[in-house]
Formats: C-alpha cells, sequence, structure tokens
C-alpha cells in the first residue's frame, strides 16, 4: 500500500514481519509512533537500537544478561548441584516466579525438531554437557514443554548426560493444584492418571 | 440434538432467508446444482468447523462476495438450546461461536453437535484405499472423546518429525531418538482404533441381521506392526521390533513405513476378504452398515440422538433395502434427506417437504 512515505511503509512492513503482528496491527503501532511525543518514539528507538549491542546470553546458562554471567549464575546462595534446562529465557522467568527452585539454569534455545531443521547442534547442548562433565552437578532437571518435540529433547539430554552418573528428572504432569478434577480438561486427567504415584 | 432453524448469508447459492425445520424428517427435493447438498454442508459444518467438500473454506463464499456466515439454533435433548455460528472471510480466516462465545479451537466442537453424514463418497469405506477406513475409525473415536483427537494429532507430530529426521539426521542416533514418541503414540492410538472397532463390528453385526440376513460381516483391526509370528510380549515392543527390522529400508526411503499410519481396516464376509472376493453389492451395503454402526456408536456414547444427513443415497440400493433402511433410519432421530426425485418414505415422522429451486427453499 501507498502511504506517501517511503519510511512509513518501510517501518509498517518490518512490524508486520514481527511474530503475532499482522499488517493492520503494525500499520496502527507506526501510525501510533507517528502522533505519539517526540520522546516516547525516540526512547523506543534507542532502546531497539542497543538491544543486540548491550542484552547477550549468559556464557554459563545462556539466560538474558547484559553482563558475562547472568545474575542466577553469579549468585552464590544459589544451590550449584543442580541444573534445570528449560526451553526459552521467558521459562527462567516463570519459574524464578515462584521462588520455590534454588538450582541452576540451563536455557536452550529451542527444542529439537527435524521439521524445522533443528539438530542438537542448532541448540545450546554443547555447553549443557560441558558443565556436567565439569562434575558439580549430582541431578539436572528437564523442564521442556510436554509436547512431542518437548519430549524426545528431554530423551536426548537424559541419554547424553546419564553416562556422566548425573541424574536426570523430569517436571510431573498432572493435574493443577487446588483445581478439582471436574474443572481439568480430559487431557490433563488422563496423564495424571498415567502418572500416578504410590501414597 | 435438532436443528430447529438454519439462516445463511452469502454461502454458496444459498438465498439469505432463515428455514425452520421438522424434528422428524426433512425431505430436500431439487434437481442438480440447485443447492440440496449447500444445505447439507451448511448444517454438517459445525461437526469439525470444516466442509465435508473442500478442504479450501473460501470456497464456501458465494461468487463475488468477500464473506459468508452460516448460524444454527440447536436444541438437545436434555433442554438446552445453543447457537452455532461460522463466519469465514476471503483470505480464509474463519470464526466460530457457541450461543455467542467464540471458540479458539474446533476440537471444543467435539460431543457438542452430534451429526452424521452419508452420502455416496461413503462408497469408498469398501471400496477405496486403507486411508478411507483409518479417517472413518479415526473421525468416529474423536466424536466422542476430545483426548483421541489429541493423540492422533500427536501422532501424526512425531511422525512428521521422525520422516525428517530419517532424511536429515547426520547419525543414527538421532533418528531413532524420535522412535519413542512414534511408539507410545503410536501403541496408543492402535489400542484406542481397536477399541472403536470393536464397538463399529458389534453394531454392524446387530444391523445386519435387520437389513439383510443374507450375509455375515465382519471388521477385523490390521496393525502393520503386531504380528502373530512374533515374539513380541507387548505392543510397545512389537513395534520397536518391527521398526528395528525395517531400520535399512526406512533410511533408505527416508520415511517410516511402519505404525498406524499404515494400517487397514480388513473387511470380511463369511469370514473371507470381502474386497477381494465380494460382489459391489456386498460393499455398497456393508459400506452402509459402517456408516449405521457409526450413528449407533455415536448415539450410544453421547446418549443423544445424532442428526443424521443423506446426501442421495437411496438411488444407490434397491427398493427393497431402501425401504428397510428409511425404517432403521426414521428411529426417533431428526433427519435431512436429499433427492432428485420425490421420494416415497412410507411412515416418515413429521415430513417436511421443501422443494429447492436456485438456492431457495420452498414448500
Ligand atoms: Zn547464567
Amino acid at each position: 500500500m501507498d502511504y506517501g512515505s517511503e519510511t512509513l511503509s518501510d517501518l509498517i512492513r518490518s512490524l508486520a514481519r514481527l511474530p503475532g503482528i499482522g499488517t493492520k496491527t503494525a500499520q496502527r503501532l507506526a501510525l501510533h509512533l507517528l502522533k505519539a511525543d517526540d520522546e516516547e518514539a525516540e526512547k523506543l528507538g534507542n532502546l531497539i537500537a542497543s538491544l543486540r549491542e548491550k542484552v547477550r546470553f549468559c556464557k554459563a546458562c545462556g539466560s538474558i544478561t547484559e553482563k558475562e554471567e547472568c545474575a542466577i549464575c553469579m549468585d552464590p546462595s544459589r544451590n550449584r548441584e543442580i541444573i534445570c534446562v528449560v526451553e526459552g529465557p521467558q521459562d527462567v522467568l516463570l519459574l524464578e516466579k515462584t521462588r520455590h527452585y534454588k538450582g541452576l539454569y540451563h536455557v536452550l534455545h529451542g527444542v529439537l525438531s527435524p521439521i524445522d531443521g533443528i539438530g542438537p547442534e542448532n541448540l545450546n547442548l554443547a555447553a549443557l554437557e560441558q558443565r556436567v562433565k565439569s562434575g558439580e552437578i549430582k541431578e539436572v532437571i528437564v523442564a521442556t514443554n510436554p509436547t512431542v518435540e518437548g519430549d524426545t529433547t528431554a530423551l536426548y539430554i537424559a541419554k547424553t548426560i546419564e553416562p556422566y552418573g548425573c541424574t536426570v528428572t523430569r517436571l510431573a504432569r498432572g493435574l493443577p493444584m487446588g483445581g478439582s478434577l471436574e474443572f481439568a480438561d480430559d487431557m490433563t486427567i488422563a496423564s495424571a492418571l498415567e502418572r500416578r504415584e504410590k501414597i | 440434538m435438532l436443528i430447529e432453524t438454519l439462516s445463511s448469508t452469502y454461502f454458496r447459492n444459498l438465498a439469505s432467508q432463515t428455514i425452520s425445520f421438522s424434528p422428524g424428517v426433512n425431505l430436500l427435493v431439487g434437481e442438480n446444482g440447485q443447492g440440496k447438498t449447500n444445505v447439507l454442508e451448511a448444517i454438517y459444518l459445525f461437526k469439525f468447523g470444516r466442509s465435508f467438500r473442500t478442504r479450501r473454506d473460501s470456497d464456501m463464499i458465494r461468487f463475488g462476495e468477500d464473506f459468508c456466515r452460516v448460524e444454527i439454533w440447536s436444541a438437545l435433548e436434555r433442554g438446552d438450546s445453543e447457537q452455532f455460528s461460522l463466519a469465514v472471510e476471503a483470505s480464509g480466516a474463519k470464526q466460530a461461536k457457541v450461543s455467542g462465545k467464540a471458540i479458539s479451537k474446533f476440537s471444543e466442537l467435539v460431543g457438542k453437535y452430534p451429526c452424521v453424514l452419508f452420502g455416496p463418497q461413503d462408497l469408498m469405506l469398501a471400496n477405496g484405499p486403507p486411508e478411507e477406513r483409518r479417517r472413518f475409525i479415526d473421525m468416529t473415536g474423536s466424536m466422542t472423546d476430545r483426548s483421541y483427537l489429541e493423540l492422533l494429532k500427536g501422532y501424526r507430530r512425531a511422525l512428521q518429525q521422525r520422516n525428517a529426521a530419517l532424511k536429515l539426521a547426520a547419525i543414527p542416533e538421532e533418528r531413532s531418538l524420535w522412535d519413542r514418541e512414534l511408539v507410545e503414540k503410536g501403541c496408543a492410538l492402535t489400542e484406542r482404533r481397536t477399541r472403536v472397532v470393536e464397538q463399529i463390528v458389534r453394531h454392524v453385526k446387530r444391523h445386519s441381521s435387520t437389513l439383510s440376513h443374507l450375509f455375515e460381516f465382519s471388521l477385523d483391526y490390521k496393525s502393520s506392526f503386531m504380528d502373530e509370528s512374533m515374539a513380541a510380549t507387548d505392543a510397545r515392543e512389537a513395534f520397536s521390533m518391527k521398526l528395528a527390522s525395517m531400520e535399512e529400508e526406512e533410511a533408505r526411503r527416508g520415511v517410516t513405513l511402519v505404525g498406524p499410519h499404515r494400517d487397514d481396516v480388513f473387511l470380511l464376509e463369511g469370514g473371507k476378504d470381502l474386497k477381494r472376493f465380494g460382489s459391489q453389492g456386498q460393499k455398497r451395503l456393508l459400506a452402509v452398515l459402517m456408516k449405521l454402526a457409526e450413528l449407533s456408536f455415536l448415539e450410544a456414547e453421547l446418549e443423544e440422538p445424532c442428526v443424521l444427513l443423506l446426501d442421495d443415497v437411496f438411488s444407490e440400493f434397491d427398493a427393497t433395502i431402501g425401504k428397510r433402511l428409511m425404517q432403521l433410519l426414521n428411529d426417533g432421530r431428526q433427519v435431512f434427506v436429499t433427492s432428485p426425485s420425490q421420494l416415497e418414505w412410507k411412515d416418515a415422522r413429521f415430513m417436511k417437504k421443501f422443494r429447492v429451486e436456485a438456492g431457495t427453499l420452498g414448500a
């Protein structure tokens, strides 16, 4: 579409390429920025410009940081014998919110998916093996999503890591806390039934 | 379930009118191309949220318009009345609502809209490739249980990933990694299918004795990995053993050659393979019996009469079988039947006749 401005058209096209944003939303965002006060648009522009420059991935765990290592990896109070493996940085935030986990993390940045051409070499897996090899780690908890890909990635991790004598566990899937059977969907109930445990 | 009214806008050639139906037999008579089957298509839409005639939703929009909408008021036996609506835009965007509430996944419709369609294409059940019978079993199973549908999707996903790995993965360990999900989901799916087939067989035998005593039909689920000669102790082991035996060929061809996606349902008459030894008449009859069995299975599982859609099926049968079929089908449920000419339906319950001409339904 001709917006009468090359710059505006380019911005809309760029925004529309972002995940979850269609042409209509991109158009609305661009026009909003055009009308917004100078500060707002400029701030956003600067943030985007410095994003790639300042934000990086922790060299130990792959989580988000602005330093060499992330705050969790540098925290001396964390338990260095346990690693929780997650698919993405957003999962670290979710687990941290619970305030229940005191170990370290390892971010894979994806899951195995041959359909998308993603093999072990495309994920942050070699670094995980290195961490386990160093000997300090006693348990690896795999917290990938319960999908075909997440489960297979968990299997791959178990296969590569168990030879080092480290325990590999998987997050349990079952009924939500405080939720009665009545409100759980049949897939959850079926899974909880299959993974039932002894009282 | 009962369909009380249907209204549509720009849906194929159907005129924008609200049509009230009889709770018994609704007979739609008209020449080809006048819109009889469009009515059935519109009613069927809410079973899975898609058409039985096209994979491209925008095909349902009348030529020259940029959207279409179908709305149905239905009532369940239990007494709740519900409004189903579906809108499709030219871009292919589709939005379904149940009583005003938007549906995010079409699997939410499962079990909410019990209906069975029977048309000339169903004769493929007996004549066509194994795929037709697998789809029949999967659709029947999915209608009563959402976890069946999820399992089916999971199996397909595992299969796609494994096939991609067979083509791409550099080392054998990376390929075999996908075996576990394939075997887990494949065994679960095989078990579910076997259970559905057992029920279908039970209903086929029951209806067979009413429709024609001449034949002894049966169905047998044939797994591609459960081989009697094998020494496996359970399904998982059998599947894994079969995969191991195919390893070389699979690696060479880059596709998974064993699993539920390769299974078939054998059709038998007097213990003999119907596909090889049966006549066209026998095959046609068994296809009808399988559809009747689907109807009975759903009604038993959902404890609700299904809406039955019959797309010009009576011309396929001789008069005697046609009459018996009508008696069977008229048993307390709502029926929509299309026919190119007037149809003699003796003792039809609350028969309402519609003349379909250029998309308009008249008395
Ligand atoms: Zn870190």
